[in-house]
């Protein structure tokens, strides 16, 4: 796609999600505040009368609860694991499908974030686990994987809503500028969405920055994604119980998590883009790109599901086998049963090709996905505590009421807030699917030397094109007439526009490497120190053990390096101004490209000479 | 008829498969001495590293032509020919075998460690690797030629899941096996993808050495190999970080043996420099991806290392100091010359591969 035509009409598809919500919105929105309600009810019931009312007791002390955070969490770790990862392969089906995956993340974060608090019962002493001297000038131990999995959720929700909301802004100013007129959104909304967007100019001076720090924000979050589900699993394999301790579990989960996320990801996408209209954006295809990754993602899990009985048998485990045999022949044998059904063999249908045309069978499909994966979470976290080496101490759980609906409440949260996100911003990535829908071209000569940026004061000539091909042409020209006050203005970021500015790799990577090893060695230092003070020897391990201060040090890392990429973000594309970079037209957020050139009046006069040929839109002295 | 030109690249040709033959024929001949005096476990311990090293390069080179083929990857164009070259390591990769069932007694498998485990009696043991890894070079031949005219998207898919469980099994009983009772449920994981980590290092040795490729495509192999060196110590550490941190003395041994103790504390440093963590910081910068000679160097590093590593997952368990002499090279020489006459004689040639490929080729103005 090059046409103007075509850029506008994504804008009309995706801005026009933005109108008035109607009943088709109402309706699922109340019933999903209903159900939060009732969650809050219950949750508001279990603190007044205590943790009893739970169905958790010896000997299985983590039950639902532990269950949805893991689940919810796997959910989050595939929104911006999808986004991150498949934005740093290049794959072109990204742009579609990004946003609502991220989407997904911000609140799956949230979901996953509140469970270990309901769990704790008394909530209110949550901040016990800060790495903050109490009263008592006790730190929390940095080598506990409960710690680990603080400091990942932390990080990993600081660094997702930084990424989701950088994605956000170039589709924020699109709407600023266009949403009167696509989807009658009144001057208050798109005053805040103008202000949301830091007034984002879509120069070449600005992408040069937005593209790098984009590039360095999914190195980040895609590690950070891997890390958090990993660090997850090792509250378990980092456990003596069999079912629990098993050094497969990081990658399983990982794997788990691509699976249920992407399967999520699967059952927003269908009904939200035919709601939203979004049919031309999202299509069939990345449907199907989607559910590829998901029959991937259910091999490695179908693989793991095999390892740990074989691994039992290989090695004559006395507790391994018996654990194996209990999952096989016990209470929770038809839980076990299943998962193979519902996490390997059902998603396996999605290799077949007419499974995948048929979107009805695709979203079921997905569902029954997220049902196993459920189950597959609650049978982890339940059966290694129900049946562990005392035969004595063997037991059984039951969820009871207040769990059930808190539970439920968790989704109708997720779901509900989707929704009104759905309403509230563009649901696919604009600025994505233009640059994804455009082909790669490349000048075969860009004129060498540096262009600076276009003065406040004094005379400029602006031109508007249709395409980029006949900017890029006519920046190239003005270029070689010897004008060097030069800037281009695209929907999208151009690699060769930036060539052509000759502005040279943008500074924002040194603010990232700065972040990550000042963040790394911060997180280092503060858990080496805290175990000085402590001074206690935990599990065998002595204070200070490198290995186990590394996880929450990468944690540090990684999102000391978001906030620094962003900063330098920031400071560089000068998205702390309060106006927008001179020259600035509303086409440019939408279909049209321009170029704005500065100079004497000759110069100028040189300049349209060059351009002439390209644009039949050209304003500024003659 | 023949082009002049071409005569001469026969002539190359048959020199370099005499060089290779030689190669093979010396370090055979060496290993074969080394056998034949005394009772040794060193040459077996040499066969058996070197089986699982060049096997899972050779094979892992089909998976990632059928890993190509899955993602519909157009980036490669007519390197992935060279991928293609890996079923003519098939007939040597069953001969080792068979020299292992041979000497599995100076190996010592860990059936003597667990009473009454007939899945770990060595020729069992070994008889299944050797029907999986039949089965295993079956399918990639009927892939290689479905590769070739166009086709093999299923059979692509059959040969990724084939691969992954075909080396769990190998690495599983071939270097697992040694310790027994000691377990790792990621150990197959790791070693069928290290596997691969090897083979798309020694893909991207040959494209840095042949003038067809380019700098892009030298890029994307230089961030596959950053990726997989990620992806391999990620399993690595979950593996090690779980038994640290668990402290169970039924486990512990394997990093006693490893990391706790010199002389092997001192490989597993070489190893975290030249495997696990090195290709990633050198790599980082695209332009040192993009750079041919600099790529190449960091390839053959990689290469070194994941020998180094296969070596360090055998022979502590066998032997406190770590010694690499003449049945180790011998043997390492005899399986280099092989994989060197089976690329040679396997056809395609470059030249031959034919355009109906297809998806091989990028598309014009997609600018990949």
């Amino acid at each position: 796609m090059t046409s103007s035509t075509g850029y506008r009409s994504i804008d009309d598809a995706v801005l026009g999600g933005l109108k008035k919500p109607d009943r088709g919105f109402f309706v699922p929105a109340v019933v999903c505040a209903v159900g939060v309600g009732a969650a809050l009810c219950a949750w508001i019931y279990q603190v007044r009368e205590g943790m009893g009312v739970a169905g958790i007791n010896h000997p299985v002390g983590w039950g639902v609860y532990i269950a949805n955070y893991i689940f919810w969490i796997a959910v989050a770790m595939a929104g911006s694991f999808v986004s991150g990862m498949l934005y740093l392969v290049r794959a072109k089906f990204r742009s579609a499908v990004s946003r609502a995956a991220e989407t997904m993340t911000f609140f799956a974060v949230i979901a996953a974030g509140l469970f270990p608090l309901i769990h704790l019962g008394r909530v209110w002493v949550f901040y016990y686990v800060m790495p903050y001297p109490s009263q008592r000038e006790l730190w929390p131990n940095f080598q506990s994987p409960l710690f680990w999995d603080l400091m990942a959720i932390g990080s990993y929700l600081t660094a997702s809503w930084i990424f989701y909301y950088v994605g956000l802004v170039p589709d924020l100013a699109a709407a600023a500028d266009h949403g009167e007129a696509v989807a009658a959104i009144g001057p208050l909304r798109r005053s805040l969405y103008r202000r949301l967007s830091l007034n984002f100019s879509f120069a070449a001076s600005q992408w040069r920055h937005y593209d790098r720090s984009y590039l360095f924000f999914a190195a980040l979050v895609t590690p950070l994604a891997v890390s958090i589900h990993t660090v997850t699993s090792w509250i378990f394999g980092m456990c003596i119980l069999p079912g629990w301790h098993s050094t497969i579990f990081a990658p399983y989960f990982v794997a788990g998590a691509v699976l249920s996320g992407s399967a999520m990801c699967l059952a927003i996408l269908i009904p939200l883009r035919r709601n939203l209209g979004l049919t031309s954006i999202i299509t069939d295809e990345h449907i199907a790109a989607l559910s590829k990754i998901i029959a991937a993602a259910a091999l490695l899990v179908g693989y793991t599901y095999c390892i740990e009985p074989f691994a039992a048998w290989y090695s004559h485990d006395t507790f391994d086998r018996q654990f194996a045999a209990f999952l096989a022949t016990g209470w929770v044998a038809p839980l076990y049963w299943s998962l193979g059904v519902f996490n390997v063999l059902i998603p396996l249908m999605l290799l077949v090709s007419r499974v995948r045309k048929r979107l009805g069978l695709v979203f079921v499909v997905a569902i029954l996905i997220n049902a196993g994966m459920w189950l597959e979470r609650v049978v982890i976290v339940t059966s290694a505590t129900a049946h562990d080496f005392l035969p004595q101490n063997w037991g059984t759980y039951m969820p009871r009421w207040p769990e059930i609906v808190i539970t439920l409440g968790s989704f109708f949260l997720v779901f509900g807030g989707i929704l009104v996100f759905a309403k509230l911003l563009p649901m696919a990535a604009i600025a994505d699917v233009k640059e994804a829908r455009t082909p790669c071209f490349e000048l075969e000569s860009v004129p060498s030397g540096r262009c600076e940026k276009i003065p406040l004061q004094g005379a400029t000539l602006t031109a508007i094109f249709d395409n980029a091909s006949s900017m890029l042409h006519a920046a190239a020209a003005v270029k070689r007439a010897g004008l060097r006050k030069l800037e281009l203005f695209s929907p999208f970021p151009l690699a060769s526009g930036a060539d052509i500015l000759g502005q040279g790799e943008s500074p924002v990577r040194y603010w990232t490497l700065a972040g990550f090893l000042l963040g790394g060695a911060l997180g280092l230092a503060l858990g080496w120190w805290s175990s000085q003070v402590n001074g206690l020897s935990v599990g065998g391990k002595p204070p200070g053990a490198l290995p186990g201060l590394l996880p929450a040090a990468f944690e540090f890392a990684a999102v000391t390096g978001v906030l620094f990429n962003f900063a330098g973000l920031i400071v560089h594309a000068g998205l702390y101004k309060r106006e927008r970079v001179r020259g600035y037209d509303a086409r440019f957020s939408g279909s049209a490209f321009g170029l704005v050139a500065a100079g004497t009046e000759t110069e100028l006069a040189a300049a349209r000479a060059a351009i002439e040929p390209f644009s039949r839109e050209i304003h500024g002295p003659a | 008829m023949a082009r002049p030109d071409g005569a001469a690249s026969n002539r190359t040709r048959t020199v370099r498969i005499g060089l290779w033959a030689a190669l093979a024929a010396l370090g055979l001949l060496l290993w074969l001495r080394c056998a034949g005096v005394g009772s040794s476990a060193r040459p077996a311990q040499a066969l058996l590293v070197n089986y699982l090293y060049f096997v899972p390069l050779a094979a892992g080179l089909c998976a990632w032509s059928a890993c190509l083929t899955l993602s519909k990857a157009t980036w490669a164009g007519r390197l992935e020919t060279l991928l293609l070259k890996g079923p003519g390591f098939a007939l040597p990769s069953i001969i080792a075998l068979g020299g292992l069932l041979v000497l599995n007694r100076r190996i010592g498998f860990g059936a003597a460690a667990l009473p009454g485990g007939i899945w770990l009696a060595p020729v069992f043991l070994l008889e299944r690797d050797a029907v999986a890894l039949i089965l295993f070079w079956i399918i990639a031949v009927v892939f290689s030629r479905q590769r070739l005219s166009g086709r093999g998207g299923r059979t692509a898919g059959v040969l990724s899941v084939l691969y992954v469980t075909v080396f769990s099994l190998v690495g599983i009983d071939g270097a697992m096996s040694l310790t027994a009772p000691w377990k790792s449920t990621v150990y197959g994981l790791y070693f069928a993808i290290t596997g691969l980590y090897g083979a798309i290092a020694a893909w991207t040795l040959l494209c840095a050495c042949s003038p067809q490729a380019t700098k892009k495509q030298l890029h994307d192999l230089g961030k596959i190999l950053v990726g997989m060196s990620l992806l391999s110590a990620y399993l690595m550490a979950s593996q090690i970080l779980t038994i640290w941190y668990v402290n169970l003395p039924a486990e512990t041994g394997f990093l006693i043996d490893r990391i706790r103790t010199m002389p092997w504390r001192a490989v597993t440093v070489i190893l975290v420099a030249s495997v696990y963590l090195g290709p990633f910081v050198v790599l980082l910068p695209a332009p040192y991806k993009r750079n041919r000679w600099l790529l190449g160097t960091v390839a053959a590093l990689v290469l070194c290392g994941l020998w180094l590593e296969r070596f360090w997952l055998v022979a502590p368990a066998r032997c406190a100091v770590p010694v690499i002499g003449l049945p180790e090279i011998a043997m390492t020489g005899a399986f280099l010359g092989a994989l060197g006459i089976a690329f040679e004689l396997t056809t395609p040639k470059v030249t031959d591969f034919p355009e109906s490929a297809g998806n091989l080729n990028p598309p014009e103005g997609s600018g990949l």
